[in-house]
């Protein structure tokens, strides 16, 4: 174990020290089982309601996605249009809280990738030391410390997603495939001006994604005049009672079909699991 | 009382506390720990008739508190505003050492959720790597990547105070 596991222990514990006295966890057991008994009959009562109601909600989605406006249509084709070929990407991480007026906890990270989805190819690399590579139909995580074994860096699993570079960073949602997955949610899209870049030109689109109080998503996406996308800024903002809670990715796209190549680590460096 | 299992009643009596300690760490707050615990035990005590007398009732509880954690968020996610965390300025009433365990617990709240679950199971709970990764769904690698990234974070969250508390 190394020290800063130890103290990560000791914080811990710390951080429990001041358990109120004479919590009675059986007593109230007692109590939270006669309110699960009272609850779970009142939702047989209404189960054969809700199974009604969630069909004619599949019926309403169906209609929604039916008639998607144009400019949700065109920016979600133009992400699967760069997602689905080579590209580098540049992702600039930014988050932090507000706090009784004051920003607190920022952190930033930077990533720099590359991908070929359609020959299963990935490699990422973030400023605080992180790394990731996809290739052979396995993903490698880099393991800064490895502690259980010394030396073995880069640890090997079977690619859950082929063609999606594994989620290194501890964001909630990180990769481009989710990103769009949640713009095809979008509520609102509008044209929001002229876009450019070096050696393209195009439109900024906006979005925004209410997935419900108190969580709202929103952001751009730049779309070149060839229908791709060039570059993908989403922010999540999460207000809570104390404090407000900003995460921002901004993505950059580029160098799209450039040959993409990634090699396997060396074997001595790598630990296979499972 | 009368009607619940004794040997349940022992397991409660036996282990509770380990599980709200651990679920304060998940939650930030003692009134919240405590909902997590109790519904997660009325969980476990539908299920008690069906473990085995070798089974391992720490394990089978863990992953009800973490799944059931996870289930508060998804649900706050849609239409719940955040409650039980600690304003800043009540940390200024406690003792030393309690406003010490909040501000750990504030540090650790201010963690991404996978990130925080994987500290308090790698680090609180001393659950192995795989274990963690079984529990929460994900590849060993990702706990690493989160241990790691939440470890930096924690540290840079408390800054001076860690060393000034422990005397590292």
């Amino acid at each position: 174990m190394n020290d800063t596991e130890t103290e990560a222990r000791r914080l811990l514990a710390a951080a429990t020290e001041d358990m109120p006295p004479g919590a009675g966890l059986l007593d109230g057991f007692a109590a939270a089982r006669r309110r699960d008994r009272a609850r779970r009959t009142r939702r047989r009562a209404v189960l054969s309601a809700g199974i009604a109601v969630a069909a004619a909600s599949v019926t309403a989605v169906t209609l929604t996605i039916g008639s998607a406006p144009p400019a949700l249509a065109t920016v979600t084709s133009a992400l699967t249009r760069t997602l689905t070929q080579s590209y580098h990407l540049t992702e600039q991480d930014s988050s932090y809280y507000i706090v009784n007026g004051r920003i607190r906890y920022p952190a930033h990270f930077t990533c720099t990738s590359e991908a070929d989805p359609v020959r299963h190819l990935g490699a990422s690399s973030c400023s605080d030391g992180l790394r990731s590579r996809e290739v052979g139909g396995y993903s490698y995580q880099y393991v800064p410390d490895p502690v259980d074994h010394p030396g073995r860096h880069w640890q090997r699993m079977p690619t859950a997603s082929p063609g999606q570079l594994a989620a290194i960073n501890g964001f909630i949602a990180a990769t481009p495939q989710q990103m769009l997955a949640e713009i095809k949610k979008a509520g609102k899209v509008t044209v929001a001006g002229p876009a450019s870049g070096p050696g393209w030109t195009g439109t900024r689109y906006a979005f925004t994604i209410s997935p419900g109080a108190p969580i709202k998503l929103s952001g751009t996406v730049n779309v070149d005049q060839q229908g791709q996308a060039r570059a993908l800024i989403l922010t999540i903002r999460q207000t809570s009672a104390v404090r407000v809670f900003v995460m921002t990715q901004a993505l950059t796209f580029s160098d799209f079909g450039a040959p993409v190549t990634v090699t396997p680590p060396p074997a001595d460096q790598t630990l296979p699991w499972p | 009382m009368a009607d619940i299992d004794e040997r349940f009643a022992a397991y409660v009596r036996d282990r509770g506390e380990h599980h709200l300690r651990a679920a304060v760490l998940l939650t930030g707050d003692w009134h919240a720990a405590e909902d997590l615990v109790q519904e997660s035990l009325v969980k476990l005590y539908r299920a008690w008739p069906k473990l085995r007398a070798d089974g391992d009732p720490d394990a089978y509880l863990r992953r009800i508190m973490v799944n059931t954690r996870r289930s508060w968020w998804r649900a706050r996610w849609r239409r719940e505003a955040p409650a039980g965390e600690l304003p800043e300025t009540v940390m200024a009433d406690f003792a030393d050492g309690q406003a010490f365990a909040a501000q750990v617990r504030q540090a650790l709240q201010a963690l991404p959720r996978q990130q925080r679950a994987v500290l308090v199971l790698r680090y609180y709970a001393d659950l192995p790597e795989a274990e963690v990764a079984d529990l929460l769904g994900c590849s060993p690698g990702t706990v690493k990547t989160h241990a790691h990234r939440g470890l930096r974070a924690l540290r840079d969250n408390l800054g001076e105070d860690r060393h000034e508390r422990h005397g590292n």
